[in-house]
Formats: structure tokens, sequence, C-alpha cells
């Protein structure tokens, strides 16, 4: 039996004209290029709303604006479940419930946990607790659970630096929890080598115009931090108030709702 | 036909090296030169105005903005009494010095009148060192491949040369280092480059 070889000119040339030859060699070369500049993948970063600077998202929520640089260790939040009606057929879309722990303030690094109803999830739309990073590795990185939390529920969440107050943990690891139950372990990087979050927020975004936020509550927001010797939750005694898009109706230095 | 698949290979690798170019080369480098501070104009119209960053999909609190020297002065109530140290070198076209005491202070220098700080040719973020200078091996631990260890008298840190923010500017450098009983983040943007950075922190002074 004649032996063949792949790449025997005679036969590539033979059964191709020379103009399908330099088409498939550019498909070749197209989709090398391609590969060399990395696909975006579900569990990388995604484009679209999650973009600073786009037009399409709402958004509304609260800033602690933390003084002496001291963010305290960790946020916690009480935040009412809503499911708004989508059109499933938006891709990148999303609404997002979450509080967070700003990092750095300069390099804007950040991380956010709570809830999302997303395109991603698994089914799709489906309401899943969630979280979100930028820090030196990452921009946008997110991750969502297999589970989450029931439409009209109320939960707390906790997203907690516990090197702040053990440290028997890794200075770059945060634990986020519901009530008291785990739900990711995120290890998040910045240029200080003690990651001691500066700032805290809480905030609702949505990442299409047209989706309502109607419903939205957040109460119960505290910061985790030393008085006296003593580690506590505290109530946040201040904030600043932010929306885009929507309506935001404070109630409390602790509490708000938002709509629109 | 073998010219033709030649010339496509020649115009894909020059494409292909096209899109991994630094965004600034060398040639448009600023040389280094002695700033006269008293010389630097502010971005702002009036001292403590609101600068609020709002195309950001995570709320950013507010800064206060000030001019230098009111901002130094007001960075110090915030910093439990110490007063950042300055840098005596900067790039040629360094016009605006701009100081924002929120959460962090920030003191960040530009070309021309700034919107915000993200808009700064050099920037350092101000904070306490709460928790002490690091070690070389809790440097060591954060640190990546072609980043560098540095210690200028009492100046110690490291400059991580291909650093990226989370503002999608594309890759700046930006070194983090420890002066007393402060820490010290600085992001600077092309053209400067990783030795300008290091020359800059050695320049410091009160």
């Amino acid at each position: 039996m004649e032996r063949k070889h792949f790449f025997a000119k005679s036969e590539l040339l033979e059964e191709h004209s020379p103009i399908v030859v330099i088409l498939m060699i550019s498909a070749i070369l197209f989709v090398s290029l391609l590969l060399s500049n990395g696909i975006p993948t579900a569990n990388a970063t995604r484009p679209g709303p999650y973009e600073r600077g786009t037009n399409s998202v709402k958004w509304a929520g609260y800033n602690l604006h933390g003084s002496s640089n001291y963010g305290g260790e960790a946020i916690a939040g009480y935040i009412y479940t809503i499911d708004p009606y989508i059109n499933p057929q938006q891709l990148w879309y999303h609404l997002f419930e979450y509080v967070g722990l700003e990092l750095d303030y300069s390099n804007n690094y950040w991380l956010a946990f709570g809830y999302s109803k997303d395109y991603w999830a698994s089914p799709s739309y489906s309401i899943k607790y969630a979280f979100i990073k930028n820090d030196m590795y990452t921009s946008y990185g997110w991750g969502l659970s297999t589970t989450g939390p029931s439409s009209g529920s109320t939960h707390r969440y906790y997203l907690m630096h516990p090197y702040g107050y053990d440290e028997g943990y890794p200075p770059n690891y945060f634990l986020c929890d519901v009530e008291s139950n785990f739900v990711f372990g995120i290890y998040l990087n910045t240029y200080d080598p003690y990651c001691e979050p500066v700032d805290q927020f809480a905030c609702v975004e949505t990442g299409y115009i047209n989706w309502a936020l109607d419903g939205t509550h957040f109460s119960g927001l505290a910061t985790f931090a030393p008085w006296r010797r003593t580690w506590k939750w505290y109530p946040w005694t201040g904030h600043v108030e932010y929306s885009t898009n929507c309506n935001l109706w404070p109630v409390s230095n602790t509490e708000f709702r938002a709509t629109g | 036909m073998l010219l033709a698949l030649f010339l496509l290979a020649v115009i894909t690798l020059a494409t292909i090296n096209n899109l991994n170019r630094p965004v600034n080369s060398d040639s448009e480098r600023q040389p280094l030169v002695s700033i006269n501070t008293d010389k630097l104009l502010w971005s702002g119209q009036e001292e403590g105005e609101t600068v609020a960053i709002t195309q950001n999909v995570v709320p950013t609190s507010p800064s206060k903005r000030y001019s230098l020297d009111v901002g130094l002065s007001e960075s110090s109530k915030l910093l439990n009494g110490s007063v950042p140290l300055l840098p005596t070198l900067l790039p040629e076209n360094t016009k605006y010095a701009d100081v924002y005491v929120g959460p962090v202070v920030i003191i960040a220098y530009s070309s021309d009148p700034a919107a915000d700080f993200r808009s700064s040719i050099i920037r350092f973020a101000v904070t306490l060192n709460n928790r002490g200078t690091p070690t070389t091996e809790q440097l060591n631990a954060i640190m990546r491949t072609g980043d560098e260890l540095f210690r200028y008298g009492d100046i110690f840190g490291f400059v991580d040369p291909n650093a990226t923010t989370g503002w999608n500017d594309g890759k700046v450098v930006i070194a983090t280092f420890y002066i007393g009983n402060l820490h010290y983040i600085m992001t600077a943007s092309p053209p400067v480059a990783k030795d300008d950075v290091l020359s800059v922190i050695q320049s410091m002074k009160p």
C-alpha cells in the first residue's frame, strides 16, 4: 500500500488551486492569531456592561467612605432578593446586588459579593450567589455559585478579610458567607502585602437600561472593626450616595431602597 | 506561489508584532528634571472641591481636591499628622499637581488639567502603614516575574514594570514602598518607564 504524506507538495497543489491554498493558510494563520490573543471564556473576563464608561448600566448604592485610611476588615448587610423580568435574548445582561470592599482606591482594585441574575448562570438567568473582583491579575473576574437565594427572600451577606482579625489566614484571602454558610473563598492580590480594605460599598446594578430594579432593599449595613481592643460588628455611621439612571431612596446610614 | 505564501507570512508576522508593540516608544519619554513645586499649577477651581468618578460600575467614594500646599496640610489630618514626602525629580512635561483627599490621599502630577487622578502621569496613593514595614519575604510573596525589589536608605519596596490598574487604561508601572509610618503606591503611565520610577522614588524628600 502506498504511503501518503500529509505535506506532500504534489497532492496539496494538485487538489486545490493556489488561491484556495492561500485562503486555507490564511485561515490557519488567522486562527493562530486568535489563539495567541486568547479566547474569552465564561470564567475569565467579560466585555460589555461591566466595562467602565458604558451608558447602558444603571446602579444605585452607598459607600461607607472610610476615614483614617481604614475601611474595616469586613462588611455585612441584608439584601432582599428581587427577580425582575428580563429579555433572555440579550447576552451579557445581568442584575447584581452586592456588598463590597475597596482594596486599592487609586488603582481600582476591589471585591464584591452578593447575588446575580445572569446569562451565564445555569440555567441561564436563574438567581445565583456571585462575586466579581478587580485586582492586579484580573480585570473584572467573576464567579457564580450553583446555589442562590429564592425570589422574595432576605439574607445577610458577609464579605470578610479574616487576616485582619486572625493572621492564621493568608492576607490575600477573602471569605464570602450567607448567614453562616460558606459560599466562596477568594484570593485577591493587590500591591499591599496586607490587603487592607480602604472603603466599603453596597450596591445594585443592572447591565441593561430596561431591566427594572424595583424592590431593591439593603439594610443592616455593618463594618467589622476593632474598638478598644474588641472586634465587633458596628453599624455604618455615615454614607455617600450613588445613583445612575435610577432612583435611590435613602432610609438611614445602614439602609436604602432603589427603584427604576 | 511560494512568493505569495512568503509575503502572506511576512504580513501576518508584522501584524502580530504590531499588536504586541508597546503603546509608547522610548522616543516619547520625557527626561526627568528638578521641579520647582511653587511653579506647578493645579487642576481645580476651588480648594476642597468634590471630585467623583462616576463612570465606574462599582461605586467609588468621592475625594476632595486641593492644590499641593493646601492638600498636604489636609492630608496630614488623615495621616495622623504625617506629611507625605514629595519627589524632587519629575518628567519634564509635568505642569500640574493636585492632592485628592478621600478614603486615601492621592498626590497626582499631570501635564494637563486633570478631571480626576486617573489622567495623571505619576500619582502616589498614601496610606498609614498600620502594620509596619513588611519583610522581604512578605513582598516576595506578592511579587511577579520581572518585579524588582529596591532599598534606598529608609525607602523599601518593589516595582512592577508590567502592571495594570482596574481602570482598563493599559500597561502602567506600579511601585509599592514604605517610608516611616506611611505606605506609598506609585502609579506611572507610559511613557514613564521603570528606571524613571526608581529615579523619582530616590528623589523623594520632605
